[in-house]
């Protein structure tokens, strides 16, 4: 493993560590501040979906590198297979199987 | 003995948790191979920092040449929304001690604040943290045992079959757009938007690190600007 590598991961594991325990020792039943605390809520709860977008855009950028229409439509069946995927069975982990599935069998077969 | 059956409770709480960690440790075991990561390296990165989309993240923005400091800073974004799930269960936490939070911050994901807070309540005061243990016990070892699967086999299948190296290109995108199919409603989808749209111009004009941190500030404050027009 590289020195640099270890060391974003103790970076990341500490600071996900101290978001998640910080607020979790400080917070009490008092409810102070309530429509402030509401837009600050509302914030972070739009931020996971935002930041999520957002890396599906350079993610999917990665395999559309070649710029081959071939490889849109391998993407494209790829996106479809986790969306069937999703709307039957609603579980992340079998809608990314299912995505590979189907990208890997549009690979081989289109 | 009260320790004991509330733990046990708690581990089979987290069969819901289990069924979804366990395929998508594997799926991050297999990319993180597939990104020539390594096995220990991936297995290190499940152990130590044990949140999914950020994990698949940091390998992504790796594979892709972002810098090491931009993209853990990014993956720690990605966190952010950890900051409301202790507030969401102090209510039903008032007697933990400080050590007992400390304990049960570190497995505080997504999916295990999402049963803790629909089930806690229900459970007397006194077997409510060592039923939490058993619920973040029973996800953490999943999780782990999923990525060293994943990242196991991944290097067979692919020594085996080179042809799944590019296949698995695919398991970032599918993971990212899986985790996000739920997440979109209305409040969420304006948001979304404008961030798929900022994420797609700052990359095409080689910006993709700008682009995920504008997507990250702007995305929520458009969302919030269309939330109060409704």
């Amino acid at each position: 493993m590289k020195t640099d590598f270890i060391l974003a991961v103790i970076l990341i594991a500490v600071g996900t560590y101290l978001i998640r325990a910080v607020p979790f020792v400080f917070s009490s039943k008092k409810e102070t501040g309530k429509q402030n605390r509401h837009q600050i809520n509302l914030f972070f709860k739009l931020m996971g979906p935002s930041m999520i977008a957002a890396l599906l855009v350079v993610s999917v950028a990665s395999p559309l590198k070649t710029q081959d229409t071939s490889q849109l439509i391998n993407v494209a069946m790829g996106f479809s297979g986790v969306g069937v995927s999703h709307w039957l069975w609603n579980n992340s982990g079998i809608s990314v199987l299912a995505g590979v599935v189907c990208f890997t069998a549009a690979l081989l077969f289109l | 003995m009260i320790r004991s059956t509330a733990f046990k409770g708690g581990l089979k709480s987290s069969f819901p948790i289990v069924a979804g960690y366990l395929p998508v440790g594997f799926a991050f075991g297999v990319a993180a191979e597939g990104a020539q990561v390594g096995t220990l390296a991936a297995v290190f990165t499940s152990l130590f920092i044990y949140a999914g989309a950020s994990q698949f993240a940091l390998v992504g923005l790796l594979k892709d040449g972002v810098p090491i400091l931009s993209a853990a800073l990014i993956t720690l974004g990605l966190n952010l929304r950890h900051l409301l799930y202790g507030p969401g269960l102090s209510r039903y936490t008032e007697e933990f001690s400080l050590r007992e939070r400390l304990v049960a911050a570190f497995g505080l994901t997504d999916e295990v604040f999402a049963v803790a807070f629909s089930r806690i309540g229900i459970m007397p005061h006194e077997s409510r943290f060592w039923w939490l243990m058993g619920l973040e016990f029973g996800a953490y070892s999943c999780w782990i045992g999923g990525t060293l699967a994943g990242s196991i086999s991944g290097d067979l299948l692919l020594s085996h079959f080179s042809f799944l190296r590019p296949a698995l290109s695919f398991a970032l995108p599918a993971l990212f757009l899986s985790l996000l199919l739920p997440m979109l409603n209305s409040t969420t989808r304006p948001a979304v938007m404008i961030s798929l749209l900022l994420a797609a111009a700052f990359h095409w004009s080689g910006h993709s690190e700008i682009g995920i941190i504008a997507a990250a500030l702007i995305g929520p404050s458009i969302g919030i600007i269309v939330r109060n027009f409704q």
